[in-house]
This record gives structure tokens, C-alpha cells and sequence, in this order.
């Protein structure tokens, strides 16, 4: 039986050898400085590592494009037909869809580490005053910012992945899961804003608030003060595996007519 | 040479009546293993590479293949027959795996396909329907896709599949500047790369121009011959399956109608005894009518039923009135006369 890492090398081929996967990393690397330009624009005066921090607001990219390419990973091959000729291979269904995911976990990790040079390199070359090193005294809050805002966009990623595999179509699943990523966003705030306390059970399951784990840098009692990091983590971790069950049995069990 | 040293490494055998009634469907699942099988069947014939055991396909409740029970012989190319929605591609992707099978068995080389997937597939190669191809990847690309996915295929097997099917250069051009008859070939390639044991082709001539149908048939026989490959081929154009094809199986509205051989039926009508129809293109039809007892007459033609005998007996009595016999032409019920006849008959019991 030939190895597996051949299979996710086959699935990462998949995505880097198209023209417009190029295109989303050059997207990236243009556009996540932006607001770091602002800044510097308007005079303000930030440390290198502040500039840094400040500019994970435009972690988003990373999370559209990563939702992006997940959305493809399996709606793709069932657009083109290709599935039929994946999957009469000697490998059990299973196998090449968890190689699937791990090549969209490996290409929202890629985003993420290349935002993090963009975004380094820039803020050093643009505020220069500070003196501190790198990861100097907050090497560990940005660790933590940088972990934190992948395990969103994984989650997220693996909600778009599982749309993929359900709906067999690229538009739908890429459109419900910026769906999810944006009323989230606009729905947390909301609720903050109107929610009884006595109803705060509803965050403490709701996918969206537990989602953002940058909130425990703040207050280790999140945004409403009644979950935590083990709690959300909890959570997500649920949440997690419910898409992971759904992406197999629709990979796993249907036919495939295309 | 291929085909023999096949057989004998194969070890397996079993005979053709082995298959398992519908009834008993249950029971075969504990039974595919080709050892056991070695044990229990009786020798003297070998195993078919694909034993379909009452195969049924349901969605919803509506019944696309009805009890399908059908034996694949090694080193022919099989003809798999029926009008469009006849349950012709439901099959192919049951066989496959690509679609679940509501109730029988489909065994490959002995090994069923629903229990031991990754065994059984592994000597299948295949087409279903159109050949898609990653197209912004070179055709080595994809070939290389395939090639990751299967074991023992190194660079070397996949420069010989290639010049195979005579892709030459191209191979390293995208996908997305091929001709159909191209891509059909680097489909050919894709399916040939870890040397199956059965190739899989389903309506293989869709789409493509005279030349490439008879690339197509060319490969087909020389795999057939050379190699000793089983191809299973379906499609709805009889003319193809007539060239290509030394067994046919007929289906229709999920049923299996009826399976014959084709070599075997051309020759037996030219056997003695065996009537046909023989039209004399003549310069006086009515006379020979006349002298000949009967038959029809149109144009500057004389038809009628004779055996061998009877047509040098005929022929030599209109040369010897007189008459000037230009051609002496047999005319044969084609496959298309009698598919189009049974696949009629199969609408009528519905």
C-alpha cells in the first residue's frame, strides 16, 4: 500500500499548481499591509511589536481565502468529474478525504505564516523606533494570537470543508460558510449589547462567540465573563468533530452520480 | 504468453454455473475470499475476473437494475449492451464502487467490492463516462496523480503507457489544451497505469471522431491480446460493439436480456445447414425467380433463402440458362436486427 503523505502531496499539488491559488497568496501578501500603511500615513507612533498586533484585523484574508479553497477541496472534483477517477483508486474513501482536510489545514496554516512575515516584515521597515527584539517580552501574547486566530480559521475552514462535502457545490458552500464567518461577527456584538444575562447560556453554546478565543487575552472570562479558554476550547472541539462526522458520511456513504 | 502465465499464477478457478442465485445473496458475502473459493469449487475452468451475484440497484423505490447475475470471462473484451437509461452506467459505478449496491454481490478477481474495497479495486482500471482530467495540471501531472495513488507504478511504467497510447510529446502540455481524442487517451493511460487486471470503459466512443474509435478498438484488442487484460466496455452504438467486442451482454430496463458470442454466431451462419438470406444481383431477376422457386424480386436483385449448397447449386444453374450473375450477396441479420428485437421485447414485459 504506497504511503499516505503521497495522497496529501497529491492534494496539495491540487491546490498550488492552479494559477488562481497564486493569486489569492499574491492577494495577500499586497493587501494585508494596508493597514499597517494607514498607520504610518497618519503618523502614528507604534513599536514594531504593537504594529504587529494591531495588524491581525486583517487576519480576515487569511480566513476568506482559507474558506475559499475548502469550499473547492471536494464540490471541486465533483464540479469537474475528477472524483469519479480519485476514488476508484485502491484507497478507502475515508483515507483520501481525511488527506483532503489535511491539505486545507496545511494551506490556512501556509496563509497564516505567510501573513505573519508579511506583516513582520513591513512593521519593522515602517516603525523602526522600537528597540525591542522580535518576540521580545510579548513573545508569548503573540504566539498566542497568532494560535488563536488559526484555530478559528480552522474551524472555520473545516465548516466550509463539510459544506463542500454535503452540498457538492463550490458556490453554496463558499457562500454559507462567509455567511456564518460574517453574521457571526455581526451577531456577537448584538447579543453582547442586548442579551439578558439570565439568557447567556446561548453564548456559552453559540458557535460564533466562542469562536474569536482572542477574547481570553482581554478577560479570562470572555466577552459575556461566563465561559473560559477550556470552555470554549471545549466547544469548538465539538463543533469540530460534528463537522468532521457530517464531511465523512457525505464523503463516505452517498453515491456519487456526477 | 501473458494471458497463460496468468492463469496459472491466478490459481483460482471456479466454473461459470458457480454463480450465486439471488435467493442465497446473503450467504456470499462470507464466501469471496479466493482461497475458500479454491477450496469448495470444483477445477476445471477459471475463474471469471467479474462475477456480478444477483446484483440489485434501488433509488427510492424505484428499481434501476433488477437482479443481475452475470460472469465476466478473463481475456475477452466484453461488450456491455443497452439503450440510454438502460441501467448500462449504474452498473459500471456499482462495479466500481462508486455507487452502493442495494442487494447482491460484485466480485473482482474473487475479492467482493463492497468488503474488501481497496483489493478489489486495485485491478480495476477505469473510464466512467467522459475521462476528467485535473486540466491546469500537464498530463504527466495527472498521470502522476494516479501514479502516487498505486503501487509499484514508477516513471518508467508511466513512459511506457504513454507511448502506448502515443501521446508523445503533449503529455507534458496542459490538460486544458487537449483534443477529446487526446484526453480520451490520457484516459486510456490513467486506467492502464497499475497494469489492472480488468479495464473498465464506460461508453468509451462517446464524443470522439472516426479515427479515434478505431485508436480506441486498436488499443482494446492489442490490451486484450497481449496482455491478457479483460475489457468490459458499455455502450449503445451496436456497430462498436460488433467491431470491438468477442462476448456482448444485453441489458434493458435493468435486466439482463441476454449474453452472446459474437465470433460464434458469424460463423455458424455460414455453417452448412443453416439458411440465410442470399440476394443474386442479376441481369434477368424474374427468370431467375422462376427457375429458382420462389424468392423476392426487386430491382435487378433476386433474394432467397439458401444454405451453402444451395447457393453453388443456384448459382451455377442461372449461369447455366443463360443468366449473368454479377454478385452473390448473404444478408445477415446484424447485432443491431436482433438487439433492437430484444431490447423491443424487453419494453413489451414491462
Amino acid at each position: 500500500m504506497s504511503d499516505f503523505v503521497q495522497l496529501v502531496w497529491n492534494e496539495m499539488l491540487k491546490i498550488y499548481l492552479r494559477v488562481s491559488t497564486w493569486i489569492l497568496l499574491i492577494f495577500l501578501v499586497v493587501i494585508s499591509p494596508t493597514m499597517l500603511l494607514l498607520m504610518h500615513m497618519s503618523g502614528y507612533s507604534l513599536g514594531a511589536h504593537q504594529a504587529i498586533e494591531q495588524s491581525f484585523t486583517m487576519y480576515f484574508l487569511v480566513i476568506l481565502f482559507s474558506l475559499i479553497i475548502a469550499s473547492d477541496s471536494v464540490a471541486g472534483e465533483f464540479a469537474t468529474g475528477t472524483i469519479k477517477l480519485l476514488l476508484i483508486r485502491p484507497w478507502k474513501r475515508w483515507k483520501i478525504l481525511f488527506s483532503k482536510f489535511l491539505s486545507v489545514a496545511l494551506f490556512t496554516l501556509v496563509l497564516t505564516l505567510l501573513f505573519l512575515l508579511v506583516i513582520s516584515v513591513i512593521s519593522y521597515m515602517l516603525f523602526p523606533s522600537s528597540s525591542s527584539a522580535l518576540f521580545g517580552d510579548s513573545e508569548g501574547s503573540l504566539f498566542l494570537l497568532l494560535l488563536y486566530n488559526y484555530i478559528r480559521a480552522l474551524l472555520l475552514a473545516s465548516f466550509a470543508f463539510m459544506l463542500s462535502a454535503l452540498f457538492r457545490s463550490t458556490a453554496l458552500a463558499i457562500t454559507l460558510a462567509i455567511l456564518l464567518y460574517f453574521a457571526g461577527n455581526i451577531i456577537t456584538p448584538l447579543l453582547h449589547a442586548f442579551l439578558q444575562p439570565k439568557d447567556y447560556w446561548i453564548v456559552k453554546i453559540f458557535l460564533p462567540t466562542n469562536l474569536d478565543l482572542t477574547q481570553y487575552m482581554k478577560n479570562p472570562n470572555g466577552l459575556f465573563g461566563v465561559t473560559s479558554i477550556g470552555w470554549s476550547l471545549m466547544v469548538l472541539a465539538v463543533y469540530f468533530v460534528i463537522f468532521m462526522l457530517i464531511s465523512w458520511w457525505s464523503f463516505t456513504k452517498r453515491d456519487v452520480k456526477a | 504468453m501473458d494471458h497463460s502465465s496468468t492463469r496459472n499464477t491466478s490459481g483460482t478457478e471456479t466454473s461459470s454455473s458457480s454463480s450465486v442465485p439471488s435467493a442465497n445473496v446473503k450467504s456470499a458475502d462470507h464466501m469471496d475470499s479466493s482461497p475458500r473459493l479454491d477450496a469448495i469449487l470444483p477445477a476445471g475452468s477459471e475463474l471469471p475476473v467479474v462475477q456480478f451475484r444477483g446484483v440489485t440497484k434501488k433509488i427510492g423505490s424505484k428499481t434501476i437494475i433488477d437482479n443481475l447475475t452475470l460472469d465476466v470471462p478473463r481475456g475477452r473484451v466484453f461488450g456491455f449492451l443497452g439503450p440510454n437509461g438502460s441501467g448500462k452506467t449504474t452498473t459500471i459505478r456499482m462495479l466500481v464502487g462508486l455507487m452502493s449496491i442495494t442487494s447482491g454481490d460484485i466480485l473482482i478477481e474473487g475479492q467482493n467490492i463492497r468488503t474488501h474495497f481497496e483489493e478489489a479495486i486495485a485491478k480495476v482500471g477505469a473510464i466512467v463516462e467522459n475521462p476528467e482530467m485535473y486540466k491546469y495540471m500537464s498530463g504527466y501531472q495527472n498521470l502522476m496523480q494516479y501514479a502516487r495513488m498505486s503501487p509499484g507504478v514508477d516513471k518508467q511504467r508511466i513512459s511506457e503507457v504513454v507511448q502506448f497510447v502515443g501521446l508523445g510529446n503533449r503529455i507534458y502540455d496542459k490538460v486544458s489544451t487537449y483534443s477529446l481524442g487526446m484526453r480520451q487517451r490520457l484516459g486510456v493511460a490513467q486506467a492502464l497505469l497499475h497494469r489492472p487486471r480488468l479495464l473498465v470503459l464506460d461508453e468509451p466512443t462517446n464524443g470522439l471522431d472516426p479515427q479515434g474509435i478505431r485508436e480506441l478498438r486498436d488499443y482494446l484488442r492489442a490490451l486484450s491480446r497481449e496482455e491478457g487484460t479483460t475489457v468490459f466496455v458499455s455502450s449503445h452504438l451496436l456497430s462498436e460493439m460488433e467491431l470491438m467486442c468477442d462476448t456482448v451482454a444485453v441489458i434493458n430496463g435493468g435486466r439482463l436480456v441476454d449474453v452472446r458470442h459474437l465470433d460464434a454466431s458469424t460463423t455458424a451462419a455460414d455453417g452448412a445447414g443453416v439458411k440465410m438470406m442470399i440476394r443474386f444481383e442479376t441481369d434477368q431477376p424474374e427468370l431467375a425467380a422462376q427457375l429458382g422457386g420462389g424468392g423476392l424480386v426487386s430491382g435487378s436483385s433476386w433474394t432467397i433463402a439458401a444454405d451453402r449448397q444451395e447457393i453453388a447449386r443456384l448459382n451455377a444453374l442461372l449461369v447455366n440458362n443463360g443468366i449473368a450473375v454479377y454478385s452473390i450477396t448473404p444478408i445477415r441479420e446484424t447485432l443491431e436486427d436482433q438487439f433492437l428485437a430484444m431490447t423491443r421485447e424487453g419494453e413489451r414485459h414491462e
